[in-house]
């Protein structure tokens, strides 16, 4: 009976991997409580894999905010000249006003 | 260099600078016409706010300004068809049992060997990136990148794309979830 109470104890405390896992996604954004902050620390002393999705995670965010950087200035796709044309004529137009 | 103000001359923006934003704003939102038509649309945005530029930043600068609110107008419009959370994901934890909810033997994460100070793996690794990015269902997609622009708070998004805060955490982490397991698999196999 009280084995029993105290395995539910736990539990209440105690995240499972996908609740730290949620954590330390929306922790990469937001600020967490203090508890929840606890939690995930315990669970990540005990967790390797969810270490190593902490690492992963953070590898994932650095990269994507290069690619993006990288994307817009490699300047690889041009809009099409005729589009430009129109774009221009319509500055003009705008401008002559 | 000289402390002088910069200036707006909107006669060479779109030989200056269309093409950059063409491609900031493609890769947003993935459409072509749609990307043209955002880029048209900041450029006439930009001529009728003419006197908010202050001169501290430079033109481009500004005028990724005005792209990237044009990019959040856009998905909100199209944020209201879909804001739905896809269901049709398994998720890499166990569905029952005594490991209820903690990784299941196939979904658990594996060592990565990625050295990213090597410039060779840190190419192959973005590359992957970008392949695994555009598996990841439209809306998700909208929420990964727009979490990207300028670091909007989170309230921001939902309001911008019409979902509760609590609905946003939930699709980020399975976005991740599912980028993580398709890198992997990329990795693994390249």
């Amino acid at each position: 009976m009280i084995k029993k109470m105290m395995i539910r104890g736990m539990d209440a405390v105690m995240l499972t991997c996908e609740e730290a896992t949620y954590l330390i996604t929306k922790s990469e954004y937001v600020k967490l409580g203090c508890i929840k902050r606890m939690q995930l620390k315990m669970h990540l002393m005990g967790c390797v894999f969810c270490r190593r999705f902490k690492l992963q995670s953070e590898l994932i965010n650095e990269n994507l905010e290069q690619l993006e950087l990288l994307e817009a200035q490699q300047a690889k796709q041009e809009i099409p000249l005729e589009k430009k044309e129109k774009m221009q004529t319509l500055v003009e137009e705008a401008l002559a006003k | 260099m000289s402390k002088e103000p910069n200036i707006l001359n909107p006669q060479k923006w779109v030989s200056e600078h269309s093409d950059y934003l063409y491609n900031y704003a493609l890769f947003k939102v993935s459409n072509e016409m749609m990307a043209q038509d955002l880029v048209q649309d900041t450029f006439v945005a930009g001529l009728n706010a003419q006197t908010s530029f202050k001169g501290n930043s430079t033109e481009r600068t500004w005028l990724v300004s005005i792209l990237k609110r044009k990019i959040i107008d856009h998905y909100r419009k199209s944020s209201v068809r879909k804001n739905t959370i896809n269901t049709d994901f398994s998720m890499p934890f166990n569905a029952g049992g005594m490991y209820k909810k903690h990784w299941s033997d196939s979904g658990q994460p594996n060592k990565w060997k990625i050295d990213t100070s090597n410039d060779l793996e840190r190419e192959e690794f973005q590359r992957i990136l970008a392949l695994c990015l555009s598996y990841l269902p439209e809306h998700w997609r909208d929420i990964f990148h727009l979490k990207l622009i300028e670091e909007a708070s989170g309230e921001e998004i939902c309001k911008d794309l019409n979902i509760t805060s609590s609905n946003l955490w939930v699709i980020i982490h399975r976005a991740k979830l599912k980028m993580r397991a398709c890198i992997e698999k990329n990795w693994l196999e390249a």
